[in-house]
């Protein structure tokens, strides 16, 4: 039976991955690398939603691509995109989601053990994403981390840093709901 | 953008759009392992095809070629990097750099492949419903106790529809905010925080909404089935494909 709780969380999960494909139209035009939102909201959702969650979100996302609907940049779906250059980016999502919500559930809102969290995540998507770059193109490594890890860094910490006030202000909204009361489930903290 | 996309799905009654959705799947599942077993052959006989699939799809190359501009940059760039870095016989040099024979010939190989998977999906995408695709999947995960097709079928459903309208929310802010002239505030934290957190608590507050009306329509397991129609012909693609796939994967 669906229980209160695992309903909103599976609606919650449903509309990040809404928002992680979304974030890939949205960015910040400064500095020469416009800074895309994807993996803010990847990061975000291990921080909002906890690891499995989280997981699962991301996991419905690339699902959702890789069965032809049009989830990925630009619009575009199917296996071509998990298997092309950029796929490995897309796998590690997947893996630093999950890392994330694991490391935040224990956090506990401890900002120093988040933002560690959140550094661990993205290391993990270039850990995913960099080596499959280099294998698909044929670069040799060093090369594949000067084109597909460096220019990303800078924004990756302003992405870090923009988290930490980002969750802080939604959290509060997925304790309760309006005009309901949530009893909780399982001795879990609704 | 997503609603407008040429791999949105179009209406339609030809064969492409009756055909059961699980062939569907397994056909560019098998395709696409045959596409990337291909040599210059099999990748002719499946560019063929593919051609054919797309002027039976009624897509404009043109507008494939504007959606896909980027995808195709990047394709050529892989496809110069294996060039330049490839070792093996040179075909001519200049200054430092030095193109292969091998490298050209792999990295086109390589692209080519892609771009053939590309628009398999495409065609797969223009013809079939959300609904049919999701259909699919929970059929597909039906024999994986752990988890539960149900629920993954709902999130696949919730997922597609809430695109557009996050993506609608999220051009909304983007023009209230260049009316308020953030493009003068250089600081790219307080950027992502003005754009990110509006747009987040948006999504929160529907997902809230969102709940209380399944709840209120008393969302549950006990779903409504979908109904299949596996016919003769579904059964003949389905065999077709599968000769098919190991023709290309053996040429």
């Amino acid at each position: 039976m669906e229980t209160r709780h695992s309903l909103r969380m599976m609606v919650f999960a449903s509309l990040m991955a809404a928002l992680i494909a979304v974030g890939s139209y949205l960015a910040v035009p400064v500095g020469p690398v416009p800074i895309v939102l994807q993996n803010l909201f990847v990061l975000l959702a291990g921080l909002l939603l906890g690891g499995r969650w989280a997981a699962a979100s991301v996991a419905v996302f690339l699902l959702a691509g890789a069965c032809g609907l049009p989830v990925f940049a630009n619009g575009t779906a199917g296996l071509g995109r998990l298997i092309g250059p950029t796929g490995g980016y897309l796998i590690g999502y997947l893996a630093a989601a999950f890392l994330v919500g694991i490391m935040a559930e224990k956090a506990n809102q401890r900002v120093a053990l988040e933002v560690l969290a959140m550094v661990i995540g993205s290391m993990v998507v270039y850990a995913f994403g960099v080596p499959w770059l280099a294998l698909v193109t044929g670069m040799p490594l060093d090369k594949a981390i000067a084109v597909g890890l460096y220019p990303f860094l800078i924004g990756d910490a302003f992405k870090i840093a923009a988290a930490i006030p980002i969750s802080r202000a939604v959290r509060p909204l997925m304790r309760t709901m309006p005009g309901i009361v949530v009893a909780p489930i399982n001795g879990e903290r609704a | 953008m997503a609603e407008l996309s040429v791999f949105a799905y179009r209406q339609g009654n030809s064969a492409a759009h009756r055909l059961d959705p699980r062939i569907k799947l397994i056909s560019i599942s098998l395709l696409s392992a045959a596409i990337l077993a291909a040599q210059a052959a099999g990748l002719f006989v499946a560019t063929g095809l593919i051609i054919g699939a797309t002027i039976y799809c009624r897509v404009s190359l043109r507008q494939i070629g504007h959606e896909l501009r980027w995808l195709l940059f990047m394709l050529a760039a892989v496809w110069g990097i294996r060039a330049l870095v490839t070792p093996g016989e040179t075909l001519f040099s200049w200054s430092v750099f030095s193109v292969s024979r091998t490298g050209v010939l792999t990295g086109a190989i390589i692209c080519w492949r892609w771009v053939i998977i590309i628009f398999l999906g495409l065609t797969v995408s223009v013809t079939t419903r959300t609904e049919d695709i999701r259909a699919a999947v929970e059929w597909f995960l039906r024999p994986f106790p752990w988890l539960s097709p149900h629920r993954i079928g709902t999130m696949i459903g919730l997922l597609v529809r809430f695109i557009p309208v996050i993506l609608t929310h999220a051009r909304e802010m983007g023009a209230a905010q260049r009316a308020r002239c953030v493009e003068n505030r250089k600081n790219p934290i307080y950027r992502l925080r003005v754009l990110g957190l509006p747009l987040l608590r948006r999504t929160f507050v529907t997902a809230d909404h969102l709940t209380i009306a399944m709840e209120a329509r008393c969302y549950g397991q006990g779903r409504t089935a979908y109904a299949w129609h596996f016919g003769r012909e579904d059964g003949i693609v389905l065999v077709g494909m599968v000769l098919l796939s190991s023709v290309i994967s053996f040429c």
